[in-house]
């Protein structure tokens, strides 16, 4: 079981509901960096203004640069394919942080272990769907086992074409975005 | 290993009003510390979702910032200096100074205002009113709907009739116009949807559904908002602020020309539509494209778009806020009507409740020489309402000009009228009159400055039971931990300042859960046994009625003729024009040609959005940190034409006054308008920002509007004027209050 996250950008309004219950749930103190960012642009010259919001997290990667680079084997990806650190190992050096082209490796404090999405891996287990999907109030964000073609989440990406953000860096997200512009500078390809 | 204890209280929001409907939250306690919360599955509402003032509601309740306990003033008003007195102290004090001024000048003296925070109509505003009826006064005086919900819902009554607004039915529309009017609410918040939170009714979710199977939306605002975005918009309409009116007559206009009105629904209900044709012939779209900025043909085509799809609705702004408001909003509901979208599914439609909960308010305990002394007693909105209240904008010049008389005392029930009052600077001249003026609220305020008595309230989360009903659905907030530091619940408050005020007979003895159960009695529901469906509540049975549609014979049974008035008959004896005539806001760029010289660009100002709520919850971390200063939406062309990069503080100046924010850089907006954000003047920890002042010169956007250009009928004032832009320093930091000890 391999389990991946689907953004229907056509349903995100950039509520950023997703972002403060993320720190809601896992109780993330304020002034530290939280685990999910909204991405607010536009595209075009008024009045023909497009405008596009969706929200950027860890994208699980299957070639995660975080993990290649960690120096201390802190990083991981776990048996269901989630990208974690192992905080006995970490020395919280950060250079995870930098390594990722998404911006989504995070410290907690100064010095301490690296931190990242884990999917809400013990929601999950306890047959519960990560919070910022339960809490969505659009319902744009889909969870599921991606080995399964017949899960929601498989059929979604296959039927809307859904596309890993900047693909250019080839590090294979297991995150997907449904109807984002393919044009969108610096994300789409 | 750590046993930690959890357990899980339903209760309701306290994000958006703590008094209210709100969204169904579970409440996780662990070991006696309110630690998370979650949507709550069963409420129908939210269906477990929350939005991000709602995540917030740990941070809300354990905040340093709160008032912690009743604060006595120590200098002169406005300073900020209090020392620390007992609950019992502040009774008295209040107790003593409402009985000593009820008896030497009259109970019309004594001025009871409250906010948005308590919501309307509630558990807190029915026992409010009662209050202040019981010591009969009927000086009920607010800030927030004065301008917002209530004078636009006159005008739609007079041509429509129906008990509040003409609501979109999302559920079953084609087509969805969403009409933010360049001011007032509705914003970015909520999906740019007007509703008391992101989730209510699910309102962006039921609209995205709709566009899923294949339903248009149109976005007619001077920006364009998250709705819109993501590929949503079949149609962005950028607008200049304020000229709604002139849209909405062009698109009748073109309806009447094409003929593509509703012939039968028009010969069958409306009255004066031959008058109106007539007087409907000078509003062609090229006269409105000189003034709106949208090009004609787009207002022939939205025009034809929404009178030829049977089920389209529209939304507008529930807060105008237009010196020119009669002829905006006399002008939307005869579009609806004309084209027959009123009632009927996927237009606009009338929602009615399965039942309604609520006890007397006494109101029969006022004297009638009382009514006549009310302030604002000779205004349209008042005389025409029965004199159940005071209008605002005449208390304020009451305490400052004395006349009629000044009133004495003011009791403020989680307001913030320096904030969200226009033109603060008379607002704290007015405050600074009062012989005696108490402050409840949770957090200190730039109002609580002015008060004698601040007095410390508890969040929702750490009151009693509260029912409140929606549609068929009756919900209860809960307890979820004791109040922190020495914060009471303003229901036992009032209740104990009515016994000490020798009213305990009108206040069931002083007993809380009496009152409860009083409140409930109309929907036969006892307080056990709503408690006992604490998770999912209580559904009383739908009626017929709530689901019918086409009751015409009912909405429009209190308008002259028992139909609706194209011709608008109340208006004409009241002296004004029967029909929509077009006039404008005083200072837009057409009005005022001369003024446009020195201050060359269009302002408003947008309410809550998805972080913030009016004027409070700027001292959240987890909500501070996402937009640390308020922020000032201008087009890059513009900015460049001023030197201004994005992040920079920048001054706006009006001919009225200055404010600051932080220049947002913004492809989606009119290069022709700035539009910076109301409610901003808080401090917070983390981040750590200094609080602004609400006056000249801090982040205020009520000192740059005009108050005197107001609607005559009801006051509602302008929220468009002319500013200039230029880079500046940021603002001055206030001091927090003292807060003794």
């Amino acid at each position: 079981m391999i389990y991946g996250l689907l953004v229907d950008v056509s349903k995100c309004t950039g509520c950023k509901s997703c972002v403060v219950g993320c720190k809601n749930w896992h109780g993330i103190p304020g002034g530290e960096q939280g685990r999910i960012r909204i991405m607010d642009m536009t595209t075009g010259e008024y009045p023909n203004v497009s405008r596009w919001i969706f929200p950027v997290m860890c994208m699980q990667c299957d070639y995660p640069p975080c993990v290649s680079v960690c120096r201390y084997d802190a990083g991981f990806i776990d048996t269901h394919g989630i990208v974690s650190v192992d905080p006995k190992k970490c020395v919280g050096c950060e250079l995870c942080t930098l390594a990722c082209p998404y911006g989504a490796r995070t410290m907690g404090q100064k010095g301490k272990a690296a931190k990242g999405c884990d999917l809400c891996m013990d929601r999950v287990q306890a047959g519960q769907l990560p919070y910022c999907v339960e809490t969505c109030p659009t319902d744009a964000l889909i969870f599921g086992d991606l080995d399964d073609p017949q899960s929601a989440i498989s059929r979604l990406i296959q039927h809307e074409g859904a596309q890993p953000l900047k693909k250019k860096f080839r590090t294979h997200p297991k995150v997907f975005y449904a109807h984002l512009n393919r044009d969108l500078p610096g994300f789409s390809r | 290993m750590n046993m930690q204890k959890t357990h899980v209280v339903p209760t309701m929001c306290h994000g958006c009003s703590y008094g209210g409907y709100n969204c169904g939250v579970l409440a996780h306690v662990r070991d006696g510390r309110f630690a998370r919360v979650e949507g709550n599955p069963h409420h129908p509402l939210n269906r477990g979702k929350l939005c991000a003032k709602g995540q917030s509601a740990v941070q809300w309740v354990y905040n340093e910032n709160r008032l912690k306990y009743p604060l006595l003033r120590k200098g002169p008003r406005g300073e900020g200096r209090f020392i620390r007195i007992s609950w019992n102290e502040a009774m008295e004090i209040t107790a003593g100074n409402i009985m000593e001024i009820r008896e030497r000048y009259g109970p019309e003296h004594i001025i009871l205002s409250k906010g948005q925070s308590s919501s309307w109509g509630g558990l807190h505003h029915l026992l409010w009113m009662r209050f202040l009826h019981a010591l009969g006064s009927v000086t009920f005086s607010n800030w927030g709907p004065s301008v917002c919900y209530a004078p636009q819902l006159m005008y739609h009554q007079q041509v429509i009739g129906g008990p509040t607004y003409a609501r979109p039915d999302y559920e079953h529309a084609d087509l969805i116009i969403e009409w933010f009017t360049g001011g007032g609410k509705g914003g970015p918040a909520r999906g740019g949807v007007e509703t008391l939170d992101t989730n209510l009714r699910s309102v962006p979710r039921k609209i995205i559904e709709r566009l899923k199977n294949g339903a248009k939306l149109v976005i007619i605002n001077p920006q364009l908002i998250p709705l819109g975005a993501n590929g949503r918009a079949y149609k962005w309409l950028p607008i200049r602020p304020g000229t709604d009116g002139a849209l909405a007559l062009a698109m009748i206009h073109v309806i009447l020309k094409e003929e593509l009105y509703d012939k039968a629904f028009v010969s069958e209900w409306c009255d004066g539509f031959a008058a109106l044709a007539d007087h409907m012939k000078q509003y062609d779209p090229a006269w409105a494209e000189k003034i709106t900025g949208i090009p004609a043909q787009e207002i022939e085509g939205l025009a034809r778009l929404y009178a030829t799809t049977k089920r389209a609705c529209i939304r507008v702004s529930e807060a105008p806020q237009k010196k020119d408001l009669r002829s905006f909003a006399t002008t939307i509901p005869i579009l609806m009507a004309i084209t027959g979208h009123l009632d009927r599914p996927g237009g606009n439609v009338w929602f009615f409740p399965a039942g309604s909960l609520g006890f007397s308010t006494l109101s029969e305990r006022v004297s009638q020489k009382a009514r006549e002394q009310v302030l604002g007693a000779d205004t349209f909105c008042i005389r025409s309402s029965g004199k159940n209240s005071a209008f605002s904008h005449s208390v304020i010049n009451a305490l400052v000009t004395g006349k009629p008389y000044r009133p004495k005392a003011m009791l403020i029930f989680g307001s913030n009228p320096l904030s969200t009052a226009r033109n603060p600077r008379l607002v704290t001249e007015a405050l600074q009159k009062l012989q005696f003026l108490v402050v409840v609220d949770v957090v200190p305020t730039p109002t609580t400055r002015y008060a004698d008595l601040v007095l410390p309230a508890a969040t929702r989360y750490e009151c009693s039971h509260q029912p409140a009903f929606w549609e068929n659905h009756l919900a209860m907030s809960r307890k979820v931990l004791d109040p922190l530091w020495e914060a009471r619940d303003e229901l036992e408050v009032t209740l104990d300042l009515a016994c000490r005020l020798g009213m305990e007979k009108d206040f069931w003895g002083g007993r809380y859960e009496t009152m409860v159960n009083d409140f409930l009695k109309p929907v036969g529901i006892a307080l056990d046994e709503l408690e006992r469906n604490a998770i999912q509540g209580i559904y009383l049975p739908r009626t017929k009625w709530m689901d019918s549609r086409e009751r015409f014979d009912e909405l429009f049974k209190d308008l002259p003729n028992g139909k609706i008035q194209l011709s608008n008959r109340i208006l004409e004896e009241e002296g004004f024009e029967p029909f929509p005539v077009y006039h404008g806001e005083p200072e837009d760029l057409l009005n005022a040609p001369e003024l446009a010289r020195t201050y060359p660009l269009l302002f408003t100002d947008e309410h809550s959005d998805y972080i913030n709520h009016h004027s409070w919850m700027r001292d959240i971390p987890w909500l501070r940190e996402l937009r640390k200063h308020p922020v000032a939406k201008i087009h890059p062309v513009t900015a460049e034409k001023y030197r201004i990069r994005n992040g920079d503080w920048i001054d706006i100046v009006s001919p009225h006054g200055k404010m600051k924010a932080v220049a947002l850089l913004f492809h989606g907006i009119r290069p022709d308008t700035i539009m910076a954000q109301h409610g901003w003047w808080q401090g917070c920890e983390s981040p750590d920002i200094t609080e602004a002042s609400p006056l000249e010169g801090g982040t205020n956007p009520n000192v740059l509007y005009n108050w005197d250009h107001m609607d005559l009928l009801n006051g509602d004032i302008t929220k468009n004027t002319l500013v200039r832009i230029e880079r500046a320093s940021p603002p001055d930091s206030v001091s927090p209050i003292e807060k003794g000890i």
